[in-house]
């Protein structure tokens, strides 16, 4: 492995800040450079993060789903051999994050927004966060874009994913493959079934679609 | 073609990777179906607003990496203290292993010496102006703790967490030469104090059976005391208790224990030696 230090491109081709190449980083974090691993976390935190507020459309669950991936790869960083890149190793991780956060939303109990929080103070009314983007994040979208990540929304989890690694953060099929651990085929024949079904959910919102 | 098996090629033609065969027969279903022009029609519109998708940056929050960095933080002291220790103790003053535990970590021995006279009990006692001190030693796999008070007293031993794991009443016996031994992989610490609170605290960082080949790390002096007994073997004593939480970073490369320490502790103030009973010492300048 050389020394080299790397500019990382960001998603949309933006240049940030100069790091050690990953399998310099990973090297040094496997030997416990607690300052190596750190790095890594510096470099990819912020491609990481726009991966995850796209799953989660949420800044604090994409906030949870990024610390706990790099909880993982921390503790799996012994095992990782350098077989596949690492940015890709970190989307499976990523991925599987946010599938078993969801996995855990649906097997907790909920309670009624309605419901009042009983304190010692006496009755509170429940506050609950505004997860809808905000005005200027809105206006910089169009409506048709804003159709679409809806639609993206309500598809399941797994194809959530799928469509956000190749759509938004351009992996190719290849990539894909690897980070889901799925033969190429099976990676194009699902994400032609989510398109498919991202179609019908937005010819369902035709009024809006034709808004485009 | 039938209208479901148009469906599975729409992403390929899309994409124009559709072999040259199958194109064709799509093309022919897509020229003479209505239904198929229609689908296919609102899939090019998909296609064309998921391209679109992702041209707006979400910057994320400013103290994304503080998260992260907790959350790490949180997980690796969950991982120790997993790795670490129910806790037993061997009373080899009365020969005796007690607290039946499964799993070994540290284990704590005593050894409590009756002192003979009670002139030279009220010497040592809680009388004299200075408190007392615990004194420490390197032995072959342990730590020995020593404290001269007999004063009728309780000597604590907890974990990092705080929680105590052991205690032992003197009662009239001075504390001599109580093994410590970490029987677990990593280095580990434990407080020693008395339950009048009448001495200082002391913190022992006990290497455990691995050693750790990081060379370098921040944290806090507790940690760095963890981190040099790791590393080098040696067990480390912290004498400065409002120091130990304090921010520290270090780089071993020297490979000389005593400087890389001193390097890391001069900005806090502190000072470090090897003492001749083999322990490292942390103490206030």
């Amino acid at each position: 492995m050389g020394s080299n230090t790397t500019n990382e491109l960001s998603p949309r081709g933006v240049m940030t800040q100069s790091y050690p190449d990953d399998g310099v980083l990973i090297e040094r974090s496997q030997k416990g450079d607690r300052n190596a691993f750190d790095d890594l976390i510096r470099k990819h935190e912020k491609r990481a993060y726009q991966y995850a507020f796209r799953l989660t459309s949420n800044p604090e669950e994409a906030g949870d789903v990024v610390a706990d991936a790099f909880v993982r790869v921390y503790s799996a960083l012994h095992n990782f051999k350098g077989q596949s890149a690492f940015t890709t190793w970190l989307y499976r991780i990523l991925t599987n994050c946010f599938l078993d956060m969801r996995k855990r939303e649906k097997s907790r109990p909920t309670t009624s927004l309605e419901a009042a929080l009983t304190t010692d103070d006496g009755d509170l009314e429940r506050q609950v966060q505004d997860d809808a983007p905000t005005p200027h994040a809105q206006a910089e979208k169009s409506e048709r874009e804003r159709a679409v990540e809806r639609a993206v929304a309500h598809l399941p989890e797994y194809q959530q994913a799928m469509i956000t690694m190749y759509h938004v953060e351009n992996l190719s099929y290849e990539e894909i493959a690897e980070a889901l651990d799925l033969p190429i085929g099976t990676v194009k024949s699902r994400l032609n079934r989510a398109r498919l079904s991202l179609r019908e959910i937005l010819v369902a919102d035709e009024e809006l679609f034709k808004l485009g | 073609m039938n209208l479901a098996k148009a469906r599975e090629h729409f992403s390929a033609y899309y994409e124009g990777s559709l072999e040259r065969g199958l194109r064709q027969t799509f093309e022919n279903r897509l020229k003479e179906d209505a239904q198929v022009q229609a689908e296919y029609r609102a899939f090019e519109r998909t296609m064309q607003s998921l391209e679109a998708l992702g041209r707006v940056e979400v910057e994320p929050p400013s103290d994304l990496h503080d998260k992260i960095a907790a959350r790490l933080d949180k997980a690796i002291y969950d991982q120790k203290r997993q790795a670490a220790p129910v806790f037993s103790l061997a009373n080899w003053w009365k020969g005796l292993i007690a607290v039946g535990v499964a799993a070994v970590g540290i284990a704590v021995g005593f050894g409590l010496q009756a002192r003979h006279g009670s002139s030279e009990a009220s010497v040592l006692g809680s009388g004299s102006s200075a408190p007392e001190q615990f004194s420490f030693a390197a032995r072959k796999g342990a730590v020995a703790v020593s404290y001269p008070s007999v004063d009728h007293q309780t000597i604590i031993f907890k974990d990092a967490t705080g929680k105590v794991f052991n205690s032992i009443e003197l009662d009239h016996r001075a504390l001599t030469d109580v093994p410590i031994q970490n029987q677990g992989d990593s280095s580990f610490l434990v407080s020693v104090e008395t339950s009048d609170q009448s001495s200082p605290v002391s913190f022992v960082a006990v290497p455990g059976k691995v050693l750790n080949t990081t060379t370098s790390g921040k944290g806090t002096v507790k940690d760095l005391a963890l981190a040099i007994a790791g590393h080098f073997n040696k067990p480390v004593i912290i004498q400065a208790k409002d120091d130990a939480d304090k921010d520290a970073s270090w780089d071993f490369s020297s490979n000389d224990v005593v400087a890389s320490a001193t390097a890391a502790l001069n900005p806090l103030n502190l000072a470090v030696s090897e003492e001749t009973s083999g322990v490292i010492t942390i103490q206030k300048n």
